[in-house]
């Protein structure tokens, strides 16, 4: 009897342990949320002026447009064939380079919408176009309303044919990401 | 001891090692992390929030704040349209690692397009953002404030929703969440806005999300 309250206690403390583990993401050096005081109805928010980015390395060439375009696919895709400079090289056509003196005509060819505000419209970019079967991370899209027990279903990933960046010139930021390559 | 009690505990490295191995695996292979609040709401063609920036971490793939509207509770994949924003902090988003505002939709040719709007957000600021559609110019459109910061350049094929949703997003599981909000608020037609605490929470990869007081809710992760 003693024997078995040991083992009972030794599988209660092991599955206490990896719960905590799990839960606890204990692993991934992440430390614990830190809850922010619940904001206060009354006042109206206050507004931090805007102020224009200023950091960020201008993309001056086509080259270095593919090359932050390489840079963001691996945090942005799953391939099944890593691009590498052997896989780019045996496919010419993998990878398309435009430039636009602005943002809104190259949003006109790739449906990705009207800019109001000039300053946002009229920036000078690159597009970056990387043809072949890949699945791209979604950043925005909500996981299924109803799925709480089938988690699985919604990965936060979708397959495309490929994948269209949008790089400001002036400061190599993203500003677009489309899964897919399907123009207007 | 007996014998079997120091069998068991001779297992309890593997067993561990085992459990780790398992957490690593599904932080790589198990997709974002969500902590998002729903509610229903047929016909709505409008939904804002104010959205507290905070001051996000450097270093992040990238995590958002998305307050958006799907137009079934499918809201994403094939058969799913939303729209959405809210701001956004990366370093995939560049090499600025900047916050700043993103709208995302689903096109009439099923592309996902996700892209930012420009200028870089303030930390800890409350911004409102919205997304609506418009009645007079027949066309989905995403606001920061009292501006409008892009609005769609054809119809998309579908001119309202049924539900809200909001809460906080990251690339992987693990990774850090962290968005606070207050007096959410949903349009139906051309109705009113209308207050509400959402109805229905869905969370995944370690994301966590509270109605931390009337009207408002806090979404954050690891939990």
């Amino acid at each position: 009897m003693k024997l078995k309250t040991t083992n009972y206690m030794i599988i209660i403390a092991v599955l206490l342990l990896a719960t905590l583990i799990i839960a606890g993401g204990a692993i991934s050096g992440q430390s614990s949320p830190v809850l922010p005081l619940p904001p206060t109805p009354g006042p109206a928010p206050t507004w931090a002026p805007d102020a224009y980015i200023s950091e960020g390395t201008p993309i001056t060439s086509r080259d270095q447009a593919v090359q932050r375009a390489l840079l963001l696919d691996s945090a942005w895709t799953a391939r099944e064939q890593p691009l590498t400079e052997e896989v780019i090289t045996a496919n010419p056509n993998m990878i398309t380079v435009e430039h636009y003196a602005t943002r809104q005509e190259a949003s006109n060819v790739y449906r990705w919408g009207d800019f109001p505000e000039p300053e946002v419209a009229s920036e000078p970019v690159w597009v970056v176009i990387i043809k072949g079967k890949v699945a791209v991370r979604v950043l925005g899209g909500f996981p299924p309303v109803f799925t709480r027990d089938e988690k699985a279903a919604f990965t936060g990933w979708e397959e495309a044919d490929g994948v269209i960046y949008c790089f400001s010139q002036e400061t190599g930021l993203l500003l677009s990401l489309t899964a897919g390559t399907e123009q207007k | 001891m007996r014998a079997s009690s120091v069998r068991l505990l001779g297992m309890l490295p593997a067993v561990l090692f085992v459990l780790v191995v398992v957490n690593i695996v599904h932080a790589i292979v198990g997709g974002g992390a969500y902590a998002m609040g729903y509610q229903f709401a047929g016909g709505v063609r409008g939904v804002r929030a104010y959205i507290w920036t905070g001051a996000p971490p450097n270093g992040q793939l990238v995590t958002g704040s998305p307050v958006g509207i799907c137009q079934t509770s499918v809201c994403s994949g094939d058969n799913g349209k939303a729209i959405e924003t809210g701001w956004v902090k990366g370093t995939s988003l560049g090499l600025g690692d900047a916050l700043r505002q993103y709208y995302a939709f689903r096109d009439t040719n099923n592309s996902w397009k996700f892209n930012v709007v420009n200028p870089v957000l303030g930390n800890n600021t409350w911004y409102q953002f919205k997304v609506l559609y418009s009645h007079s110019a027949a066309r989905w459109e995403v606001w920061r404030g009292n501006d409008v910061v892009w609005f769609a350049p054809h119809s998309l094929g579908w001119t309202f929703g049924n539900w809200t949703a909001m809460g906080s997003e990251a690339a992987n599981p693990g990774n850090w969440m962290g968005v606070s909000s207050w007096h959410p608020e949903y349009k139906v037609g051309s109705g009113s806005w209308t207050l509400f605490n959402y109805w229905f929470s869905q969370t995944a990869g370690q994301g966590c999300i509270i109605p931390s007081y009337d009207f408002g809710y806090h979404a954050w992760g690891p939990c």
